[in-house]
């Protein structure tokens, strides 16, 4: 299971994030979430991220995130996401 | 009016939102009494009369006693309990009373004099005594000659609006005053300043909080924190952040534990949350400690010199990993700090929502107090940090110059 965001990733796109992965998590298989289109990324895009993290793993799933470009795969470092997913 | 009335009519009279100036009507060019077809004016009327909105008819006789009421129409016997035969004749200074605000009276005859029209807002009162607050506006009907001859007013009881928004307000200024309050010019060693920037003025409390501590050992603790999301499950996330962390610095818990306790009470709460916390010690020539969890770097400035301090801790809720094996020891850095020199904390509202990447942080932070040549006051550098950013996000700053 696929999900590809793209732009930025703030406050005002989180109800649209949330829905998309909660949506993946229903398919009960892995998730990968493609960042390639992803220019820029908030703390509310990290905290979606790192939920849905939480909730695959209890579930013995992996979250993968692909893709992150340089400033993305900073602030990925910055807050420890990078630390509970597969980044790739 | 009894005394308690009137000491309603004074608590309402606080509600008020008057516009102060009366917009011009939606569509003025046509008034009705030049443009309607004669015949239709049994229909209009009995539609004045079914309305649901509360309306009242005068001549247009401004000077004492004041204009004649010549109609009102049932919604207004329902809303102010007068019966029109009681007060057709007379004038609508029966629904005033001490607290009817005199400012918004004497613009209303100001504007029908020069304009023709009105609108406004003002405490009234029904037949009983009891007040309300009404919003009505009023257009003047002409006659062939171009003068008015009267004034038809629509009116409304927007009380229980008024009380909502009103108590919301005080409800949101009362969580400003205990979450985000002034910070003292001293605490202990250092000489503090704090600003902050809400994204939307009318909600002036957000997932951003900073705070200052005294601590028992004669230390200044400094925090600042972002709660992940908006609204009120933010605003609730970062008070329950706050005090935790606020408890343990008070009791002289070592940074490392505070920022441990506040992780896992994030992670028991669902909760994401970014945290710098920076302790200067009382005595002078004890290095400072500062822990970043998630968090832009705390900023140390020296003369026009600027230098990061980073610990690459995760964000609050991802500190202990989610097998609940415990995390390796959190990263904390001892600093010296001179005398004049300036720690500042930072939101990531303040980087420009965290566009700004990290390693620029220190540079753009001493540009913006360069730029404003603000020296070494930690109230003027906190706000030459927040005005020199990109509104839209919450910022917060905290400065202390030891």
């Amino acid at each position: 299971m696929v999900v590809t965001l793209d732009g930025e990733i703030d406050l005002d796109r989180r109800a649209e994030v949330v829905g998309l992965f909660q949506d993946a998590e229903a398919t009960g298989q892995d998730v990968e979430v493609d960042l390639r289109f992803v220019s820029f990324m908030d703390s509310s895009g990290l905290s979606a991220i790192a939920t849905l993290a939480g909730k695959l793993a209890a579930d013995g799933r992996t979250l993968t995130l692909s893709g992150a470009r340089r400033p993305v795969q900073r602030l990925l470092e910055l807050s420890g996401v990078d630390r509970i997913v597969e980044l790739r | 009016m009894s005394p308690e009335q009137r000491r309603a009519a004074e608590r309402l009279a606080a509600t008020c939102r008057d516009p102060g100036t009366s917009a011009p009507f939606a569509d003025d060019s046509g008034r009705v009494a030049r443009s309607f077809d004669p015949s239709m004016a049994p229909v209009l009327a009995e539609a004045v009369h079914a309305s649901r909105a509360s309306i009242m008819i005068t001549d247009a006789d401004l000077d004492a006693p004041g204009p004649r009421i010549v109609y009102v129409n049932p919604a207004f016997e329902a809303m102010t309990g007068w019966r029109a035969d009681a007060v057709v004749g007379g004038d609508p200074r029966m629904l005033q009373g001490p607290a009817t605000s005199r400012d918004v009276l004497d613009r209303l005859r100001a504007d029908l004099t020069t304009s023709g029209r009105f609108e406004g807002e003002a405490v009234n009162h029904r037949a009983d005594g009891s007040p309300f607050v009404m919003s009505w506006r009023i257009a003047g009907v002409t006659g062939s000659d171009g003068r008015p001859t009267h004034y038809v007013a629509i009116q409304d009881d927007v009380t229980a609006d008024r009380r909502r928004a009103h108590d919301a307000e005080v409800l949101v200024t009362a969580l400003q005053r205990m979450l985000l309050p002034r910070v003292p010019a001293r605490l202990g060693p250092v000489r503090v300043g704090a600003r902050f920037r809400a994204a939307s003025p009318g909600f002036p409390v957000g997932g951003d909080w900073y705070d200052t501590v005294l601590r028992r050992d004669g230390s200044a603790a400094l925090v600042v924190g972002d709660v992940a999301g908006s609204g009120a499950e933010a605003v609730s996330a970062m008070a329950a952040l706050r005090w935790t962390v606020h408890s343990l610095l008070v009791a002289g818990h070592p940074i490392g534990d505070v920022v441990r306790a506040a992780d896992t009470t994030a992670r028991d709460q669902g909760w994401h949350a970014t945290l710098a916390i920076a302790v200067v010690p009382a005595t002078s020539g004890v290095p400072a400690e500062v822990v970043t969890a998630g968090h832009p770097p705390v900023v140390v400035l020296r003369d026009s010199r600027a230098a990061a301090v980073l610990t690459r801790n995760p964000m609050l809720g991802l500190i202990d990993d989610p097998s609940g094996r415990r995390a390796p020891d959190l990263a904390l850095e001892r600093i010296d700090l001179e005398p004049g020199d300036a720690l500042v904390l930072v939101t990531d509202g303040v980087l420009d929502g965290g566009r700004i990447d990290v390693d620029d942080v220190p540079g753009c932070i001493a540009d913006r107090v360069a730029a404003d040549g603000v020296g070494g006051d930690p109230q003027s550098i906190a706000s030459a940090v927040v005005d020199g950013s990109v509104p839209g996000d919450d910022a917060a700053v905290l400065v202390a110059v030891r």
